[in-house]
């Protein structure tokens, strides 16, 4: 009875209970969660390359991967595949959609951390730094969305009351910089093993390279003098000399214990262990490989079978050039202990032979079994412990690396017609030719067109081509089944899920 | 001493009575309308002597002062008279329409009768319900009620589970079941009970009757109430019954000899695809199903102390084979009075055991699109265990599927409570019920899936156990008073509801074994544990109810109702803003046929008016939705090590609130012809606001792509009609029968507003190769309304042709609108005829009006499909139709059906003596026959959620049930 009127009185408590989540105003008790919660936006990272992603995207949307009907028929999906391909993207397009969160995701992300960061009040050692660190992440960010949109959403603090407005590309453009300039001081100079994935004035330094040399055609106006600077701050960075050399082998890049790779400047961390689920693992090997070659890859996974190296790209390579065999799976397969392959088709069992070359025609219909090399870039794991879609590669990704440096380098300066450049980036450009197989060229021969294809073959499906393609004004014109556009296909429309929640975006 | 001495004079006096010598009694049977009762049977409790009255209605039978005699007559209701000095004893027998009136109907909190009764409630009888065999009670329900859908999508299967749906979708994404009350215990499940314990079901249909459930009143109230303890003599009760099943309905594919044929004639590339063998793969994954049940209830005790113990024992089997479950059933209900009449004690406890191999329906659509012509097993794969396989996506060897997995799920589901009732005897009418519930439910599901299962080949063995508990803790307060002043008659109820739910749920995974002989039965031993590649996870949730609830009804000589209730109801769930909401309703009732200028109408038994308006609300949606919570997410390698990221797995909001329904309801009552045809007619309107949708927000600012909130508004309104009547009504035969029909119209009213105005719209996304969003969310429409392209033939190049086509397809903005899932009028007829010691009973059920959508045929029917996979033989009727695969209104066919649900046939054994008080012989069928257009599998497929009427191809084939059975009272 005592019970029964306590319980009447006083149970009128209806406040969540919470076990196995944890209330935001939780989490921030110790100093060690509160530095770690920048791991949040560094996780967004992990976006880069799952199934749909900016970098997938970007790789169909350039020259070197398409991705027709695969022979099961499959990858129509209502032909969001084929509408990049021809570059006629409708603003409901899935995968434009996925290169849009990957920004936008991320930035959110930056502001998220530092709104945690500045309004709590908290310190821990090199709170300044891990502010610059997200302020430099967010940079680049942006610089990715303004690659791709002409009008961006522009927001920096965490205020869910007011809907960001679009700002143009020379706005953008200025905060980018200005945002990497105020804070590079703030970033770790020297790039150890601690700082391993995360931003250092060498990151920073690299976004600014990227953000100059594509000027002229983001904002009209060249800074190929910038951009020069920009890359020489990294390769002298230390006492005149770079923090950064290139690697002697070049599949050592993509290896799968590939970690602290002296070329790399910032790298995506990836693990078959830590990080897994498809929002957040490296999983090319199930988009491009077809399912009956796992088996005999040592893949315990049936693979969808889709995304393959356009024809021309492939035949684009000079002959010798080894990285067309470390980027591309073609010709005849062999298993693990190197027997060859056979294929069965229409009931005749015929060698495994994968042709690079075939017809635009295969877009009327399907393209067959063997027809199309298959992305092998980041080797495989040849364990059996790749399992399915949700068991990610354990090759960490190198978004950004100092090959690249060197030949954002010289193209600044063959862009300004210098005369000369340093002899430390002729000595590295030499070595990018001598480790790919291939003859050196000298500085007075590396004209416009050589350094584009160098450029393409070094960095294959990293990410850069969309950007070449325009910055050395190839996009606009017709290539292997993509036909000739007009100067408003460098600017992708904003995805329409995104316009219909911030109606600003109209 | 001296009440020791009454005591014991009175044990003698009463001793002295029972042994009395026995003499012969005698009489007439008539019913209240005049009817002499040839036929009528006498009964003496006592001695078991019996007797059947002449066609005079005469009687004799043995019997002694002090013992009670049983009349019974079908028909009418029994009538017990205690023998005393005479032995000429006349007996009128009520007819049974005239008590119907008075039947009582549970309400919720309290009780009422039929002819008080103000809101919408549908109350049935165990009488009412069907006999056959269910894999539980919510299946007797089935065409029984009129507004309320009960749908089994799972077919055949033995742990198949029924839908309801009450007066159409009224929301978004919540919830759509019923509140089920079992016996005081609210949010019980339906399962926990045996379907023959059910004594009565109560559905509160209506806002004015439902409110008094607050928040969870939405979907509608079923309350179900068991047989109960009673006092009297022991009695044992036994019910036993075998079935098998048949295939009523599945989806065909080629046989192998017709997929050489379509092959060789039509697909000439996929000549590859032709592999010599001759398998019906659903032969080689099916078995003929044998079920038994067993139902033992003993029941007796004295007016202080009474019991009723069940036992029950079933062990079902499916028609995929392995797929079966084993239930053991303990419940038994106490009722004790203590305290000279001051006490009330009730109580029950009761345990429920499933032991169960759940069933694998992706088998089903394997063997379906399995290759004919593949043999079964290939010895020489070793690899593959011996196993015909062949590498490709969506595609795995039935065979294998359903030998190379083990599942094993155990349920167990304790229910224990307790009502005490004060009753505070110097007041008359006024009583104090405390109820304490709790019950705890657990489940235990293990399953191995080999190094030869289809798709895990590499994993070397999967096992995986996890281990589900959800405790629900209940305890009521009411303060009850009934009274009657004059003409002025009250009931009243007050009182404070608390309950909380609590759910624990912990999963693990492993794989890598070095032998299959662990199954799930050592998970330890596998090596992705250490490769850092199990899976491992646990999680908790509570949720808290709380309510204050109030309710007066009141009448002016039975002819004048009214009923005022109003709820205040709280949940942990809603945002910090909405924590509380009120939940009101009124309904009055007007017997027009008591007042005095119907009084000359003399065919006219009864004629009630209604009307009721009532608030309720919904919050059937996941716990912690309001809240901003920090979910561990992906590691990031952070200064030479791996770290947890944490990040926001949702946006906060403090609004968040139930969805709340508003509903008004008219019903007429009637009883005509001295109970000859009664019924209900209902007509209602639902307007519900504040639904709940995921809206999409802009990232940034917000943290999360989505939004949890309370936007839109649908309406529902319909008519509800139910008519019983006994149209042929003899001495030796009686026809009763009764139709439920209802028709309801749903409507988006809207869907955005100022704040949110974008959310996904299309819905009823159904998957490669067909992909299409089959359904679109429009306002100012119904919902489960099909979009397509329109199809206007097979054009000669054996491709589809669409109205507004542009290349062969037609853009989705040029879709039209095809109609909606939802029936205009849905039915239930049953039958029952008597006649003597014979009962047939006849349950039809149907629906005219709504769309399904065929995926079997989209996806299947097209030679285009056929190569490594198998299509259905349908396509062989037509064969111009060569693909490929476009979505189109083609494959949306009318889903108008009339399904003979129950047939059977019961005999009373006249076996009445002093050991076997009654025996009863049944032989049913269910789900014989479906009379329908519709091509595919089923026309009545799930009708709930966003995208309704959509079949699935990953099913349960339909079934036929034969059951024998018997019921045995001792």
């Amino acid at each position: 009875m005592v019970l029964a009127l306590a319980a009447s009185v006083a149970c009128t408590n209806l406040d969540e209970q919470i076990y196995s989540k944890l209330a935001k105003e939780n989490f921030f008790t110790s100093e060690e969660n509160f530095a770690k919660y920048s791991a949040r936006a560094y996780a967004s990272l992990q976006h880069w390359a799952t199934e749909k992603s900016y970098w997938t995207f970007d790789m169909q949307i350039s020259d070197e991967v398409c991705v027709p009907l695969n022979p099961a028929g499959a990858w129509d999906d209502g032909g969001r595949y084929k509408q990049v391909q021809i570059h006629d993207i409708p603003d409901a397009n899935r995968l434009l959609e996925c290169a849009w969160d990957y920004c936008f995701n991320g930035i959110t992300a930056c502001n998220d951390v530092l709104d945690v960061f500045t309004s709590i009040d908290k310190t821990f050692d090199g709170k300044d730094r891990a502010i610059a660190e997200m302020k430099v992440l967010r940079a680049y960010f942006y610089f990715c969305a303004i690659c791709y949109w002409k009008e961006v959403p522009f927001a920096i603090k965490k205020d869910v009351s007011v809907y960001p407005e679009k700002k143009d590309r020379a706005f953008m453009f200025n905060f980018i910089e200005q945002e990497i300039k105020d804070n590079i001081d703030f970033l770790a100079e020297n790039p150890t093993n601690e700082y391993y994935g995360r931003v250092t004035r060498g990151v920073a330094d690299f976004v600014l390279a990227k953000l100059y040399l594509n000027a002229e055609k983001l904002i009209g106006t060249a800074k190929w003098a910038e951009a020069e600077a920009a890359c020489k701050d990294i390769m002298t960075r230390n006492g005149g000399s770079s923090y950064y050399t290139l690697t002697d082998n070049y599949k050592d890049l993509f290896k799968v214990d590939n970690e602290f790779n002296p070329e790399g400047i910032l790298a995506i961390p990836y693990s078959t262990v830590y990080t897994t689920s498809d929002h957040y693992a490296f999983i090319i090997y199930m988009s491009t490989l077809p399912a009956d070659l796992c088996a005999p890859m040592g893949i315990a996974a049936k693979a969808w079978d889709g995304l393959v190296a356009e024809p021309d790209f492939m035949a684009s390579y000079e002959a010798g050039d080894t990285r067309k065999d470390a980027t591309w799976i073609f010709g005849q397969q062999h298993d693990l202990d190197g027997n060859p392959l056979n294929i069965e088709i229409e009931s005749v069992s015929v060698p495994y032979v994968i042709d690079p070359i075939f017809p635009e025609s295969c877009y009327e219909g399907r393209r067959t079994a063997l027809q199309g090399a298959r992305i092998g870039k980041w080797a495989y794991q040849s364990d059996m412990t790749l399992t399915g879609g949700q068991v990610g590669m354990d090759n960490d990704f190198y978004l950004m690396r100092y090959a690249d440096v060197i030949l954002m380098y010289l193209e600044a300066c063959r862009r300004q017609n210098k005369s000369s450049v340093d002899a430390a980036a002729q000595t590295a450009f030499d070595k990018i030719r001598t480790r790919a197989g291939l003859a050196t060229i000298a500085y007075a021969d590396l004209d416009l067109e050589k350094i584009y294809q160098e450029r393409g073959h070094e960095l294959a499906i990293e990410g850069w081509r969309r950007q070449d393609m325009i910055r050395f004004d190839k996009y606009l014109q017709a290539w292997w089944f993509k036909p000739a556009k007009d100067a408003s296909d460098y600017n992708l429309p904003i995805p329409k899920s995104a316009v219909s929640a911030n109606p600003n975006l109209k | 001493m001296k009440h020791f001495i009454l005591t014991v004079l009175f044990l003698v006096l009463a001793g002295a009575m029972a042994f009395a010598q026995t003499k012969d009694v005698s009489g007439r049977i008539t019913g209240s309308d005049g009817e002499v009762l040839a036929g009528a049977t006498v009964l003496n409790a006592s001695s078991g002597a019996w007797a059947v009255a002449d066609e005079n209605g005469r009687y004799t039978v043995r019997a002694a002062a002090g013992q009670s005699l049983n009349f019974s007559f079908f028909g009418y209701d029994d009538v017990s008279i205690a023998v005393g000095e005479g032995n000429k004893y006349d007996v009128v027998l009520p007819v049974q329409a005239s008590v119907m009136l008075n039947e009582s109907v549970a309400i919720g909190y309290g009780k009422t009768t039929k002819k008080e009764i103000t809101g919408s409630v549908a109350s049935l009888k165990a009488e009412d319900l069907d006999i056959g065999s269910f894999t539980n009670a919510g299946g007797m329900l089935q065409g029984k009620v009129a507004g309320l859908s009960v749908v089994n999508p799972n077919g055949g299967d033995p742990e198949a589970s029924f839908q309801f749906l009450l007066r159409g979708t009224n929301t978004l994404s919540a919830g759509q079941g019923p509140l089920i009350i079992i016996d005081g215990v609210i949010d019980a499940d339906i399962r926990s009970i045996n379907f023959q314990e059910v004594e009565s079901v109560d559905v509160l249909k209506d806002g004015s009757a439902a409110a008094i459930y607050g928040t969870r009143g939405t979907n509608g109230v079923v309350i179900i109430t068991t047989k109960r303890a009673r006092s009297g003599n022991t009695s044992v009760q036994y019910d036993g019954q075998v079935s098998v099943q048949t295939v009523q309905s599945r989806a065909i594919p080629m046989t192998a000899k017709e997929f050489q044929y379509a092959v060789t004639n039509f697909a000439p590339a996929a000549l590859g695809s032709l592999y010599g063998g001759d398998t019906d793969w659903f032969d080689e994954v099916t078995r003929t199903p044998f079920s038994h049940k067993h139902n033992l209830a003993v029941s007796g005790g004295t007016e202080s102390f009474s019991h009723r113990t069940v036992v029950n024992v079933e062990q079902n089997q499916g028609i995929l084979k392995n797929n079966e479950t084993a239930k053991w059933l303990f419940k038994t209900n106490i009722h004790q009075t203590a305290l000279q009449g001051w006490l009330d004690l009730d109580y029950n406890l009761s345990y429920t055991r499933r032991n169960s191999s759940p069933a694998n329906t992706s088998i089903f659509r394997q063997a379906f699109l399995h290759n004919p012509t593949e043999p079964v097993y290939n010895p020489a794969d070793k690899d593959n265990g011996g196993y015909y396989t062949v590498d490709a996506m969506d595609y795995s060897n039935p065979v294998a599927m359903l030998n190379e997995r083990v599942s094993a799920r155990q349920t167990g589901y304790l229910q224990a409570n307790a009502r005490a009732t004060i009753n505070i005897l110097p007041v008359e009418g006024l009583k104090w019920d405390n109820f304490f519930s709790w019950s705890d439910e657990k489940y235990f599901s293990q399953n191995y899936r080999t190094r030869y299962y289809p798709g895990s080949t590499g994993k070397k063995g999967v096992a995986e156990s996890s281990a589900d508990a959800y405790t629900n803790f209940q305890w009521e307060s009411t303060v009850q008073y009934s009274k009657m002043f004059g003409d002025h008659s009250i009931q009243a109820v007050a009182g404070y509801t608390w309950q909380q739910q609590m759910a624990w749920e912990t999963s693990m995974e492993n794989y890598g074994f070095e032998t299959d002989a662990y199954s799930y039965n050592n998970l330890g031993a596998g090596s992705a544990l250490q490769a850092g590649l199990a899976d491992m996870g646990t999680s908790r949730s509570s949720s808290r109810y709380i309510a204050f609830f109030g309710r007066v009804i009141y009448n002016w000589q039975e002819k004048y109702l009214a009923s005022v209730s109003l709820r205040r109801d709280g949940s942990s769930r809603f945002g910090t803003n909405h924590k509380w909401g009120w939940f009101p309703a009124a309904s009055a009732g007007w017997r027009i046929s008591k007042e005095s200028f119907m009084e000359n109408i003399s065919w006219l038994d009864e004629l009630k008016l209604r009307v009721g308006y009532g608030v309720t609300g919904n919050q059937d949606f996941g716990n912690y939705k309001s809240l901003m919570l920090i979910g561990s997410g992906t590691n990031f390698f952070y200064n030479g090590a791996w770290v947890k990221s944490y990040a926001p797995a949702s946006n906060a909001n403090p609004d968040l609130a139930w969805e709340r329904k508003s509903e008004f309801n008219a019903g007429l009552d009637f009883s005509i012809l001295d109970g000859r045809v009664s019924g209900t007619l209902d007509y209602y309107y639902r307007h519900t606001t504040n639904l709940l949708y995921d809206y999409n927000v802009p990232v940034p600012p917000y943290d999360y792509k989505t939004i949890f909130t309370n936007v839109g508004a649908i309406s529902n309104s319909g008519i509800e009609l139910s008519v019983n009547a006994v149209p042929v009504k003899t001495k030796d035969f009686i026809w009763t029968t009764s139709l439920v029909a209802a028709h309801n119209e749903n409507k988006l009213i809207s869907f955005t507003n100022e704040q949110f105005k974008d959310a996904d719209y299309k819905v009823g996304w159904i998957a490669t190769p067909v992909g299409a969003y089959v359904q679109r969310l429009i306002e100012g429409e119904s919902l489960g309304t099909f979009y397509a392209p329109v199809w206007i033939g097979t054009g000669t190049s054996g491709a589809d042709h669409f109205r507004n086509e542009s290349g062969g397809t037609v853009d989705e903005s040029k879709w039209e609108k095809i109609g909606s899932a939802y029936p205009d009028i849905t039915l239930g007829w049953t039958n029952s005829l008597k006649y003597h010691q014979w009962t047939f009973n006849m349950t039809w059920r149907g629906a005219i009006g709504g769309k399904v959508f065929n995926q079997y045929r989209a996806e299947f029917e097209n030679i285009n499909s056929i190569g490594l996979k198998n299509i259905l033989a349908s396509w062989l009727d037509d064969t111009s139709f060569t693909g490929p695969i476009r979505y189109s209104d083609k494959y949306i066919e009318n889903a108008t059906y009339f399904k003979l649900d129950n047939v059977s046939i019961a005999y009373d054994l006249p076996l009445k003596n002093k050991f076997v008080h009654s025996a009863k012989v049944f032989a049913t069928g269910q789900n014989l026959l479906c009379l329908t257009g519709y091509k595919g599998v089923d026309p009545e497929v799930s009708l709930s959620g966003l995208a309704p009427g959509v079949e699935s191809t990953s099913y349960y084939p339909r079934t036929s049930v034969f059951t024998l059975g018997a019921t045995l009272t001792f």
